[in-house]
């Protein structure tokens, strides 16, 4: 028998079979006892129908504010909605300073260096928590009051209860094919663009694709605009009273301070991870290509945008990707200063009815679905810069 | 892209010549120097104001033993000095058998240990109390209230009050702290002279392999020692450590086997590495701190074994598991980094696999990213600022209680107490990515790639 | 070989320490059954963990070095007192509006005294058991002083600041809607951030139980910072008293009979400063059967509190450390200026509502 296990453990291909089947049983039984419990817990999905119970209007989308009477599953799917539209605008304001921030480290002036170093190691090394409590206990606390009406008149106010901006709003019911008629605009616009760059190419016939996408794009935008009867149009935010002489905002859309703050902290801490990124890639650009493109008689602002920065893309996408998720996913710290992002909006479910299980792998599902689309994009842009 | 001239110009003439050079060459680049030197000296002259003149550093000064330790029994602190003198004087020796030149260091040290221990001398706290009477309205009644008006009053001694609030209040030990800071610094220049005495030897494989076993026994020796005190009184500062400290531990470990799981020979157990390190990916590290806290019976036994551990040890167990596989995803990229070549040969020379990757493989893969590895590390230590939003009392979680529990005296003073706190935060974090630097350009990673 | 050896040793070393962590986190707490009994596990370990209120005044607040003072935190002190005989015995933990029942479920504390209403949702849903009552409380609302407003019908179109995951929010919702008023709603996890937020006027009013507005009301007169109004109307029931997990009705029966033995010994006259006296020569039966003694020379009766687990003179204990309920009350609100006198959490001899079953 001892001599029967040790052949067995000694032979390579029954060690790799006895292995296999050992380890991969563990596993199994793991996963069967992970999928029953869940299973057994998760079937009763009731829960999902009954109200929400308290209203949450800390989002910036009417549409996406939580009513008392909503059923769970719609709060469930508004949180989701918040926490995209805080992590989309972070996305883009955290590349745009990113870019600046890591350019200005490798500018040409000392000073401005040194500066941006400052604003990255200040911001990379403090927890993104303590950012947001910062902001939205301290900084943002300590804006003057509403009926100080401060900010540009009629135009854009800023006070302690949070930033009232210009929105558009919709004028009739059939508002929302707009947005989708924009959408459907820009893809046909890209395609016409595409399509004659192509034949640009093959035929070296000036084909303006550039010039094509945009007036079509402008076009079918106006024309659906046009034809949807005016949907939607543009309201100014101002300062009203009421009767009883409290002040509030009215028109255009309030940003309440647990949006503003999350928005701010994302975008400064990932503006300063993103800046080394840039400044990374930049400096992985050859030198030669600048020195190249200098003798070429590019100027500066030349040398920069169409052969530094193109080269530069390349190598950071990849690591642009996995900050982008890392931003999606610490959205959720958000719910710490009251915005009714997904995590918040789940654990007031599960303070109300329990159901832990089910409420977390919602959460889990949409920080799968929405890291993949993410993860799409990037790899989208990255197959159309790379070398072809 | 261009790079300016780092040797400092050492007359008049040559200043002028170097800022001509590189501040003002172009148009372009003297604008910009004249916004960055004006947008420097703003926030220079708001920091300089705040801090010497605004702030009210006090606070910070009789709270410290909140943000330090928190609640803490005071008989069993002696746990926390033994810990901190481990920690300090192996930090000392190794830096005194590293690094080259100590005088530098030991002046440091001495300026340093000379304005803390003599800046408390002769500084005192009142508390002073002023009663007042007032009317109050409630629900249609009026009723006549007596209260108490506390305002912190800070008697300074011989220090002039910029060198106290330069230190932001911080360095001001009390009592028998005093003592044991004063011991503090004579470990620190006492371990570094021990350590130059040792680094003779440093060529020596005991020597590195001693301080090595050393830095790795530890993590697990504070942790032990906290056993004799409930986890519901670690706190504050403390605590963040704490779970920070047996965080890396155990997530290196961790990432170690689940990085050489993905490239193990046997599909099983590269199949459940890869799911693992997937599944736990996939979600923040807030949804499985709040999973951990809030789970109790839906997993069966397994999860009601779980929630009946202290929720302390449950953070730590989650910052285990959830490094782990963000280590192991940097450690692959390590083993991705060595040359095939290096494994052909040692299975040439008739190595067995085991041999291969703990003689060959690893000590390459690892060196390879150290810096990331420490990268991780510090994303480890900034995540400690978690535990606040899931009713731990860490450094973060402390300074919401101090404001809201001393309204008497600490109303209105969120940034005195946030920016320390931020401070305490801010310098470990800083100080890893210094050492993560200094490895790579020691290691010469970023030569060899 | 030599090396391979030392590796070999070094993975036993990480592995032991491995084992010595999980032993140490598992210390003594082996797979209990489902339907645990509290009363069990808190006389094994010594202590009682009590989920409070923090920031209170009145109720709970929470001191840097660990205790807590308040009406909450006296009612735990009652139940350590009851349990071991020592009212020092417990631990307190911070419990917030949001986190509170999962607390409780997940066992982190044995009771959660925390200002928390009697609703039927939270009794069936959330699988929680209420001890009686301890204060007749509804919502109210507070505003800035200098607002001139005096009645909640004038707040029309103000922003009101809520505690998150409150029944304040339903109450504020319901009264607000019933009226034709408008408002906006910034919500908090703490009081101390929406006391920030009051104090800088991020909002105009604020809504909590009528008692803490009282307790707010007072810290903020005395900074000294913005004078508070609380408005008359009162907006709902909201009957505030200790509560359990389900289906563990002996640790339920302690928490409810400590509760309602401090009525009783109210009703009955017996106080920290007579308790001994009393239980030496009690007047009557009533008194006897509270204090677990004798009546004129007789057995003590058994009630079975506890099933024997904590003794039968347990009410001793707590009168003598803690005091019955109005002297509880009165060292602890009405030190926030709530008048006990006149409201419903008057004695029901005084025309209030606080009134026990009879202890026999």
């Amino acid at each position: 028998m001892k001599e029967y296990l040790s052949d067995l453990w000694n032979h390579s291909n029954s060690r790799a079979r006895v292995v296999n089947i050992v380890v991969g049983l563990a596993a199994a039984i793991i996963a069967i006892y992970l999928v029953y419990s869940i299973f057994s817990n998760l079937f009763d999905f009731r829960f999902i129908t009954g109200p929400y119970g308290s209203p949450d209007r800390s989002s910036i989308f009417v549409a996406l504010e939580v009513e008392a009477s909503d059923p769970r599953w719609l709060g469930m799917l508004k949180g989701a909605g918040n926490t995209i539209s805080v992590v989309v605008f972070a996305i883009a304001l955290s590349s745009f300073l990113g870019l600046l921030v890591g350019v200005a480290r490798l500018a040409n002036n000392p000073i401005l260096t040194r500066l941006g170093k400052f604003y990255v190691e200040t911001f990379r090394n403090l927890p993104l928590l303590l950012i947001m409590f910062f902001f939205a206990f301290g900084v943002f606390r300590s804006l003057p009051q509403i009926q100080s009406e401060s900010g540009i008149s009629g135009f854009l106010y800023i006070s302690n209860r949070g930033l009232a901006i210009p929105w558009l709003e919709p004028t009739n019911d059939l508002w929302w094919i707009w947005p989708l008629a924009l959408i459907v605009a820009a893809v046909v616009a890209m395609w016409v663009r595409r399509v004659r760059e192509q034949q640009e190419e093959l035929t070296g016939r000036v084909m303006r694709g550039n010039t094509w996408g945009l007036s079509i794009f402008v076009g079918l935008a106006v024309v659906s605009y046009l034809a949807l009867l005016l949907p939607m149009r543009i309201t100014l935010p101002e300062v009203v009273q009421s009767e009883a002489g409290f002040f509030s905002y009215a028109g255009g859309n309030q940003l309440g301070l647990g949006y503003i703050s999350a928005l701010v902290s994302l975008t400064l801490y990932f503006s300063a991870f993103i800046a080394e990124i840039v400044r990374g890639s930049i400096q992985a650009v050859p030198h030669g290509q600048v020195e190249a493109s200098a003798s070429l008689g590019f100027t500066v602002y030349q040398r920069f945008t169409l052969i530094v920065l193109p080269q530069a893309l390349r190598i950071m996408i990849p690591a642009l990707n996995n900050e982008y998720q890392n931003a999606n996913k610490d959205s959720t710290l958000a719910h710490a200063i009251a915005y009714g992002e997904i995590v918040l909006i789940s654990n007031r479910i599960v303070n109300n009815a329990g159901n832990l299980l089910q409420t977390y792998l919602f959460i889990f599902v949409v920080f799968i679905i929405t890291n993949l689309i993410i993860s799409m994009i990037m790899n989208t842009i990255n197959k159309n810069v790379q070398l072809k | 892209m261009t790079t300016f001239t780092t040797i400092q110009p050492a007359s008049v003439a040559q200043r002028i010549v170097w800022a001509k050079a590189n501040l003002f060459n172009t148009r372009g680049n003297a604008a910009l120097t004249v916004v960055s030197v004006g947008s420097a000296a703003l926030l220079l002259f708001l920091a300089v104001r705040y801090v010497l003149f605004q702030a009210n550093w006090g606070l910070v000064a009789i709270n410290q033993r909140l943000f330090f330790i928190g609640s803490y029994p005071q008989d069993e602190t002696f746990r926390i000095w033994i810990a901190v003198f481990l920690v300090v004087g192996l930090i000392a020796v190794t830096y005194g058998i590293w690094a080259g030149k100590l005088r530098p260091y030991l002046i440091a040290i001495g300026v340093v240990a000379a304005i803390v221990l003599t800046l408390g001398l002769g500084t005192e706290f009142r508390i002073e109390e002023h009663e007042f009477t007032d009317v109050i309205e409630s629900a249609g009644q009026t009723q006549t209230v007596t209260g108490i008006d506390s305002v912190l009053v800070v008697d300074r001694g011989w220090a002039p009050s910029w060198l106290y609030a330069v230190s932001l209040g911080l360095a001001v030990p009390f009592g028998s702290t005093w003592v044991l800071m004063a011991c503090v610094f004579a470990t620190l220049a006492g371990g570094a002279w021990v350590g130059k005495q040792l680094s003779r030897w440093r060529s020596n494989p005991i020597v590195l392999q001693g301080i090595g076993a050393l830095w790795v026994l530890l993590i697990p020796a504070i942790v032990l020692m906290q056993f004799g005190v409930s986890s519901n009184s670690w706190e504050s500062a403390f605590l963040d450590v704490l779970v920070f400290a047996v965080g890396v531990f155990f997530s290196f470990f961790i990432g170690l086997a689940l990085a050489m799981g993905r490239i193990s020979p046997y599909w099983a157990i590269r199949v459940s590495s890869v799911g693992y390190i997937e599944v736990v990916r996939a979600a923040p590290l807030l949804v499985w701190l709040l999973f951990a806290t809030f789970l109790k019976d839906e997993l069966g036994p397994v999860g009601e074994a779980f929630s009946s551990i202290d929720l302390v040890y449950r953070v730590m167990f989650v910052f285990a598991f959830f490094g782990g596989a963000y280590i192991a995803e940097v450690i692959r990229g390590g083993l991705q980094s060595v040359p095939r070549g290096q494994r052909e040969a040692s299975q040439s020379l008739g190595l067995s696999s085991i041999q291969m990757y703990a003689l060959i493989v690893l000590p390459q893969a690892i060196r390879a990213v150290i810096p990331a590895i420490i990268g991780r590390f510090i994303a480890l230590w900034k995540d400690t600022a978690l535990l606040a939003a899931i009713s731990l009392v860490n450094t973060l979680e402390k300074s919401k209680k101090i404001l809201s529990g001393q309204t008497d005296i600490a109303d209105g003073a969120f940034f005195e107490i946030y920016i320390v706190v931020a401070l305490i935060y801010w310098v470990v974090s800083y100080l890893l990515s210094k050492l993560g630097s200094a490895a790579e350009s020691r290691l010469g990673v970023g030569e060899r790639r | 070989m030599n090396r391979n050896g030392r590796l070999v040793s070094i993975f036993a070393v990480v592995t032991a320490l491995l084992l010595v962590f999980v032993v140490a986190a598992c210390n003594g707490e082996d797979a209990e059954d489902a339907r645990e009994n509290t009363l069990d596990v808190v006389i094994e370990r010594g202590n009682l963990i009590c989920g409070v209120k923090a920031d209170t005044p009145g109720f709970g607040v929470l001191n840097p070095d660990g205790s807590a003072e308040g009406n909450d935190a006296d009612y735990c002190r009652a139940l350590a007192a009851a349990v071991f005989g020592d009212a020092s015995k417990v631990e307190f933990k911070e419990a917030t509006s949001a986190n509170r029942f999962e607390l409780l479920a997940a066992k982190e504390i044995d009771v959660l005294i925390r200002t928390t209403t009697w609703t039927a949702s939270r009794d069936a849903d959330l699988e929680v058991a209420y001890a009686p009552t301890t204060f007749y409380d509804g919502a109210g609302i507070m505003v800035h002083a200098g607002s001139g407003v005096a009645s909640v019908n004038e707040l029309d179109g103000s922003t009101i600041c809520i505690l998150d995951g409150t029944s304040t929010q339903g109450a504020v919702s319901d009264y607000f809607a019933e009226n034709g008023l408008t408002y906006s709603e910034l919500t908090f996890q703490e009081n101390a951030a929406i006391r920030g937020a009051f104090v800088n006027g991020q909002c105009d009013a604020w809504s909590s139980d009528k008692s803490q507005l009282g307790g707010h009301q007072f810290t903020l007169k005395s900074d000294d910072e913005a004078d508070a109004v609380v408005l008359p109307e009162t907006l709902s029931k909201e009957p505030l008293g200790p509560s359990v997990r389900d289906y563990d009705s002996e640790w339920e029966d302690v928490v409810r009979w400590v509760v309602n033995g401090m009525i009783i010994a109210e009703e009955q006259g017996v106080h920290s400063g007579n308790v001994d006296a009393m239980a030496a020569n009690p007047p009557n039966n009533t008194v006897a059967r509270l204090l677990g003694v004798g009546f004129d020379g007789g057995a003590p009766s058994n009630l079975g509190i506890g099933h024997g687990k904590i003794p039968g003179t347990f009410m001793q204990a707590v009168i003598k450390q803690i005091g019955n309920y109005g002297q509880a009350y009165e060292r602890t609100l009405e030190a926030v200026g709530l008048t006990r006198a006149g409201s419903l959490n008057a004695s029901y001899v005084d025309g209030g509502l606080i009134y026990s079953p009879p202890m026999r």
